[in-house]
């Protein structure tokens, strides 16, 4: 899967590099809300393995800062395309904690999104300072999550217990945006989109678990972007 | 490249600083004290410094952490380790005899009380506080510890159980539970908190055994109860016949404490006696059975003075035989020593010596599986003579001690001692009725053996003469030295033979009953067969025993006992008697199957 994966890749940036004009390099800063209905449920109905009062659930799956990285070529005046990676990350958390011992149940859960991008614009992206465009991506998102369940007492020490899983979603997500041209090397950018994920899957040891991550929901992004021509 | 490096590290280190912050849910708790106190009282007997146990035991326990929950209890004592994993601070430890020997131990007790501060720690039972108690303990199953309980007559007269007020530390007494267990059943009595004393009304005598628990308050609910002790106490009610003559028998019974005393005679009208009686008399009915039928029924029922309708206590005695009735002697052979002056009773293991006045038991000589049968004594020295499935013992008739045994064959009888102090048995052949009589020593080496035949035989008490029945005729050997001399045969018809006995007084004259149309006793002498008198016997008149002392006759006719003499055949002493009592005349002393014993040596006509 990797390999196939590392040659799509590679096959793509070779097609792209072939008639592109103009390489560029994007960060983007965001906030992502996900789905993780599954998720939610299945940590609200956890009971802890200890007796003890006044457990409570602090965070249940919050949407949480997005880092999202984009490679890009330009094509013509109106096309972008490229490979893009992201990571997303949430957790769940039930516990209480106070002088004598912090005992928690916690399940984080990773998503690193890799993929494809394109966007078009009505506008010259080259020249015109503010551009606005649409965005389709789409790709893979690599999970990982960790549930685990301790306590530590303050003078006894401390017990836990961990359970590692993996898996992976397919995703597409639509997006509108806008450019804003600083200089002729660095742009602003700016978008808002909503992931899809149109497989969802967590594993166990190989056996696929009975629950997965969901992370669609809303994207809202922005960044900076560097151009390097290519063609003089 | 390096740079390169630089900013993948710079990178890595962003992403991970931007993982989710997880919130805390942090309760604000307050810290339990630093030390607890705990109180720990034990159900234990004491000297003042160590436990005392001289048996198995329960050791009651209570922990109190005044408020904090107990978590863990554990004992130990030597190797032994007393832990549960239910916490429970009132329990109790089995102490057992075979688990401890005798010696002096230490008992711990390791406790972990909860800190109660609510923390999670604490509530996980991971906080608290440990602490350990010690107690010597001295085992010594010979040890006699005296009751918690004792008991009196109080100044009133009635019953009082009394104990010690408990040392306690955290646990408070509420009141005490007085168990009684009768002969009648079950109560249950309260005692409040504070007294040492329960005045039990209800008490009259009878056996009865007190358990004395505390009802005790832990941290203010009631849910204990502690043994404070258990005593058993006897009864001590006595009806019995005190004394008689030959017209009432006197009933006399003692009671411990006041009470009312209710007599029904013959299921007559009850009456209650007046206070400071303590004898009732009855009418003699007959001598010798314990028979209900040939008695009077006398029931006496104990009650309270306060509800004298209400018996606690009832007894049904028959009275109405002169003499004393000693239970335990039914089916005894009797015996009587003119040397000692007493009655011997030989009874299945036991022989006991009786006074002939009181017919109270002296002293006993006992043997497991002694399977006694015949008993004689010797009318010339304090021995006697008892046999037993395994042969004869001879005992001295002062200190009931053995004297000699020795064995003879299992088909054997005693005939008993002759006047030189000789015991004489009788061994069987198999056939004809062929015995051989045997003479020997108190040690049982043989002086004599002397063939004859069992059929009636008898042997004079100087071992002159033998006398039996062989073939229809009737043999009276003549001896010297114990040894045959010359064989007489009676002119005596077989038809009419009854019974003989050798007079004891004169050993030369034989009483026989003659039976059929000669219904009469005649005194014959021998050899000669010379009658020496006679007397003619009343219709259903038989000969029961002659007495070896005097040589009174006791006749019966199964409604009367008459004692006469054999020399002058005067009429001494006449009584009523039930029937078919077994009678027999021993020493001026009346007895029978059933067991009553009556003297009348002070009844006899002079």
């Amino acid at each position: 899967m990797k390999r196939l994966y590392i040659f799509a890749t590679v096959l793509v940036l070779s097609c792209l590099s072939v008639s592109a004009q103009q390489l560029f390099l994007e960060y983007d800063l965001g906030h992502g809300s996900y789905n993780m209905s599954g998720l939610k449920d299945w940590f609200s109905a956890q009971n802890p393995s200890l007796s003890i009062k006044n457990i409570k659930t602090t965070d249940n799956f919050p949407g949480y800062m997005t880092h999202s990285a984009k490679i890009g070529m330009t094509f013509g005046r109106f096309h972008r395309a490229g490979l893009l990676i992201d990571y997303m990350n949430t957790a769940g958390k039930k516990g209480v904690a106070d002088y004598s011992a912090d005992y928690k149940m916690t399940f984080r859960v990773k998503g690193l999104r890799t993929g494809v991008f394109y966007r078009f614009s009505s506008f010259d992206l080259n020249n015109e300072v503010f551009a606005p465009y649409l965005q389709l991506s789409a790709g893979t998102v690599f999970n990982h999550g960790k549930y685990s369940e301790g306590i530590k007492l303050t003078e006894q020490g401390s017990d836990s217990k961990s359970q590692s899983l993996g898996g992976v979603n397919l995703f597409v997500e639509p997006a509108l945006g806008f450019r804003i041209r600083l200089t002729c090397n660095f742009s602003l950018n700016g978008n808002i989109g909503y992931e899809y994920d149109i497989t969802k899957r967590f594993s166990v040891e190989g056996q696929k678990a009975a629950i997965s991550p969901d992370w669609s929901g809303l994207r809202l992004q922005g960044g900076l972007v560097y151009y390097i021509p290519l063609k003089k | 490249m390096k740079r390169a490096f630089i900013y993948l590290l710079c990178s890595l280190s962003l992403l991970t600083a931007c993982d989710y912050p997880l919130h805390e849910n942090f309760i604000e708790v307050a810290k339990p004290q630093d030390q607890l106190n705990v109180s720990i009282d034990l159900n234990a007997i004491t000297n003042g410094q160590a436990i005392l146990i001289n048996k198995s035991t329960n050791l009651y326990y209570s922990l109190s952490a005044f408020g904090k929950n107990i978590k863990r209890v554990e004992f130990t004592m030597g190797s032994h380790v007393w832990s549960s994993d239910v916490a429970n601070a009132n329990s109790s430890i089995r102490i057992d005899e075979y688990m401890f020997s005798s010696g002096k131990y230490t008992l711990t007790c390791k406790f972990f009380a909860e800190s109660g501060s609510g923390s999670i720690a604490d509530q996980l039972g991971e906080e608290g506080y440990v602490g350990t108690k010690s107690w010597p303990v001295i085992i010594d199953y010979n040890l006699n510890i005296p009751s918690t309980l004792t008991y009196r007559t109080n100044a009133d007269g009635f019953f009082e159980l009394d104990w010690m007020q408990p040392q306690l530390s955290h646990l408070k007494v509420i009141s005490y539970r007085i168990e009684c267990q009768d002969v009648h059943g079950y109560r249950t009595e309260t005692a409040p908190a504070g007294s040492g004393a329960f005045v039990d009304k209800k008490n009259v005598g009878a056996e009865t055994t007190y358990n004395v628990y505390m009802n005790l308050s832990y941290e203010g609910s009631s849910n204990l109860l502690w043994p404070l002790g258990e005593l058993k106490i006897p009864g001590s009610i006595k009806l019995y016949t005190s004394s008689w003559d030959l017209k009432k028998v006197n009933l006399r019974w003692s009671v411990p404490y006041k009470c009312a005393v209710t007599f029904t005679i013959n299921s007559g009208t009850p009456f209650i006696v007046p206070a400071g009686q303590d004898s009732i008399s009855v009418p003699v009915t007959a001598f010798g059975s314990m028979s209900w039928s040939d008695q009077n029924e006398v029931q006496m029922q104990l009650s309270s003075v306060d509800a004298v309708n209400e018996p606690l206590y009832s007894t049904i005695v028959y009275a109405g035989s002169p003499g004393v009735y000693i239970e335990h002697e039914r089916g005894a052979q009797w015996a009587y020593s003119p040397v000692t002056g007493l009655m011997y009773a030989a009874n299945n293991d036991e022989v006991n010596a009786y006074k002939t006045s009181s017919a109270v038991s002296r002293m006993c000589y006992r043997e497991a599986n002694g399977g006694f049968r015949d008993l004689y004594a010797s009318s010339v020295s304090a021995r006697l003579a008892v046999s037993s499935g395994e042969g004869i013992r001879v005992l001295d008739g002062r200190t009931m001690s053995l004297q000699h045994s020795f064995v003879c064959p299992s088909k054997c009888r005693m005939l008993g001692f002759t006047t030189d102090d000789k015991l004489l048995w009788v061994s069987m052949n198999g056939n004809n009725n062929e015995c051989m009589v045997h003479v020997c020593n108190p040690d049982g080496s043989t002086v004599a053996e002397i063939p004859a035949y069992l059929g009636s035989l008898e042997v004079s008490p100087d071992g002159r003469f033998i006398c039996y029945s062989s073939d229809f005729k009737m043999h009276v050997l003549a001896l010297e030295n114990y040894q045959v001399v010359k064989d007489y045969i009676w002119p005596v018809p077989y038809e009419s033979q009854g019974n003989w006995r050798f007079n004891p007084k004169h050993p030369d004259q034989l009483i026989l009953t003659m039976v059929w149309w000669d219904h009469k006793i005649e005194v014959r002498h021998c050899p000669d067969y010379a009658l020496v008198s006679e007397y003619d016997l009343p219709d259903n008149t038989t000969l029961a025993d002659v007495d070896p002392l005097t040589a009174n006759l006791l006749l019966t006719d199964n409604n009367q006992l008459y004692v006469r003499s054999s020399e002058t055949w005067k009429e001494l002493f006449r009584l009523k008697s039930s029937y078919s009592i077994g009678a027999a005349l021993n020493g001026n002393t009346l007895t029978s199957f059933d067991g009553y014993i009556m003297n009348i040596e002070n009844y006899l006509q002079k």
